[in-house]
């Protein structure tokens, strides 16, 4: 391939790349086992980092990452049908609704812990998970990984929220 | 341009070129692009470019997904293309403001998809994900900035974040530990070093490895002094030895094997390896005592005399000026506070220092009238 070509190539891989990681977005949120989860800040007064909620999810395990040895990284796998916690990826048979993350600190780590929002409605959407109303949907991609779809308020999609109270 | 003027001017007095190359140098260096230049086009660019994405994700409630990642992709085929009609003009400065440009905002891209799809992963991640996808653009760019710094983020994202991970995971993290880990980086980086100096092909790679393993090595040697010469700063605890000793064992492994590379590919010349393998040896054995015993008092400035001395006779025989003559500034400072921690009072340093100046004086006489007969020795050259 001549100097041209490759220079070409080198410009239209990482555009292909981030199309190609887009696609996969896409898919994992339109074509994910739909799971709906209660949400609550872990730091009230800090609970608006720029242009995102931070929050915790309540995965509604009473024992997970509890324990001494969950001080260091481990990877850990949360099944929902049936629900158990477990050491290494499921098999299917096993489990469909399942979520991967890791237990550091006594903490379940999945990376879904941000939801981006407007800065106007900031303080009102904030207010609201402090006083326990919200809740997050998640998409799962049936490989232990998930995506958000939409932030609840009362039940109602948090632009529709924002709607009715303003 | 003034420096470079004044040069000519000594070498034309001195006959070495004629008055007509003068001109013709100054000429053609005239034409080259200025690095002042390129620069503040770089920071206008990179202005610019984190501009334009700040204002499409503070105003992104009013533009839909699927018309912000379009407009997203739309600037990306936008920059490649200005690089690639700079390139065809073969117009080096402007194609390497738009690769520039366009590693940006692969980046911002990236924040951009994780933005709309609510992606809270970890930045060095996000980073790696980056450094991946471009790594082929960056290959392309000609000159140094760019793929610096690529690497200097690939080096931390790729290499360090995981290590320090993999040692949590075994639990390990500690003090100890990480001063071991410090002490390997410069040797790892030397890796990369040797390697690309041996395929003679990425030569702004090569600089940039350089560099990053100078810095590793600077920062190493300053952790490892402070950690021996207060006690404080490396508590003894049996238990806490298990990464500290994987470290230095993994450390010494690392510096036997770009060591062979070194002298089975001819990287440098006989002495001047044989010189870089003590520097090696006497590192290696300060990263062991700073990472293994406890602090003890005085002995990292015994290790950083001897290491800067030798690498100040490396550079010397290599003809770096500075980086010798800087070396030497670093042996003297490090003396000094050497005698004022040791014995506080300015008398005894003043004395103190005297004897270490007739000692180094004495040795440099020595070494001068000898130093015919030992590099002859050390090139392996009959005498």
């Amino acid at each position: 391939m001549s100097g041209k070509y490759r220079f070409v190539a080198a410009l239209i891989f990482p555009m292909l790349c981030l199309a190609g990681f887009v696609l996969w977005n896409v898919w994992v949120a339109t074509q994910g086992q739909k799971l709906t989860l209660p949400i609550r800040g872990f730091d009230p007064r800090d609970l608006l980092a720029g242009h995102y909620l931070a929050y915790r999810i309540e995965y509604g395990f009473e024992s997970l990452c509890t324990g001494s040895k969950n001080q260091h990284e481990k990877k850990t796998y949360i099944c929902f049908a049936p629900k158990k916690i477990l050491g290494a990826r499921p098999q299917s048979s096993e489990c469909q609704k399942y979520l991967k993350g890791v237990c550091k600190n006594g903490r379940f780590q999945t990376g879904l812990d941000r939801f981006y929002i407007p800065q106007k409605h900031a303080r009102k959407l904030e207010q609201a998970v402090v006083n326990k109303k919200g809740e997050v949907i998640l998409s799962l991609d049936g490989m232990g990984g998930a995506a958000i779809t939409d932030l609840l308020i009362d039940g109602l999609s948090w632009k529709k929220w924002v709607s009715v109270k303003d | 341009m003034a420096s470079l003027t004044r040069r000519l001017n000594k070498w034309c007095r001195a006959g070495l070129i004629d008055e007509q190359q003068v001109v013709a140098i100054e000429h053609f260096e005239a034409g080259q692009p200025s690095w002042l230049l390129r620069g503040l086009l770089g920071l206008a660019v990179t202005s610019i470019g984190i501009g334009v994405i700040a204002l499409v994700a503070s105003h992104w409630e009013n533009i839909p997904d699927v018309i912000m990642l379009g407009l997203m992709f739309v600037l990306l085929v936008i920059i490649a293309l200005g690089a690639w009609a700079m390139k065809m003009r073969n117009n080096s400065t402007g194609a390497e403001l738009f690769i520039f440009a366009f590693l940006i905002a692969c980046l911002a891209a990236i924040g951009l998809i994780s933005q709309t799809f609510n992606l809270s992963g970890r930045l060095d991640h996000a980073l790696l994900f980056w450094g991946l996808i471009v790594a082929p653009i960056t290959v392309m760019s000609q000159f140094r900035l760019v793929p610096a710094l690529w690497l200097w983020v690939m080096l931390v994202v790729g290499l360090v974040i995981p290590i320090v991970e993999w040692v949590d995971q075994l639990g390990w993290l500690d003090q100890r530990t990480a001063i071991g880990l410090v002490g390997i980086l410069p040797i790892t980086t030397a890796i990369g070093l040797v390697a690309l100096n041996k395929l003679r092909r990425f030569d702004n790679f090569e600089w940039a490895f350089r560099v990053i393993t100078v810095f590793a090595w600077f920062s190493a040697i300053v952790i490892f002094d402070i950690s021996l010469s207060w006690e404080a700063a490396n508590p003894t605890n049996k238990d806490e030895l298990s990464g500290a000793s994987l470290m230095v064992s993994f450390g010494t492994l690392l510096s036997l094997f770009v060591f062979a590379l070194a002298w089975f590919w001819e990287i440098f010349p006989r002495a001047r390896l044989i010189l870089i393998g003590v520097q090696l040896g006497i590192y290696l054995s300060f990263l062991a005592l700073a990472s293994l015993t406890n602090g003890v008092p005085y002995l990292g400035s015994v290790f950083v005399i001897l290491l800067f001395g030798f690498c100040a006779t490396d550079m010397a025989r290599a003809g770096r000026r500075s980086a010798a003559q800087l070396l030497l500034v670093l042996i003297g400072i490090r003396m000094l506070t050497f005698y004022i921690d040791a014995f506080g009072g300015l008398a005894i340093t003043a004395v103190g220092l005297i004897c270490v100046g007739v000692l180094i004086l004495l040795t440099t006489l020595v070494w001068y009238r000898k130093r015919h007969n030992v590099m002859s020795w050390l090139e392996g050259v009959p005498k």
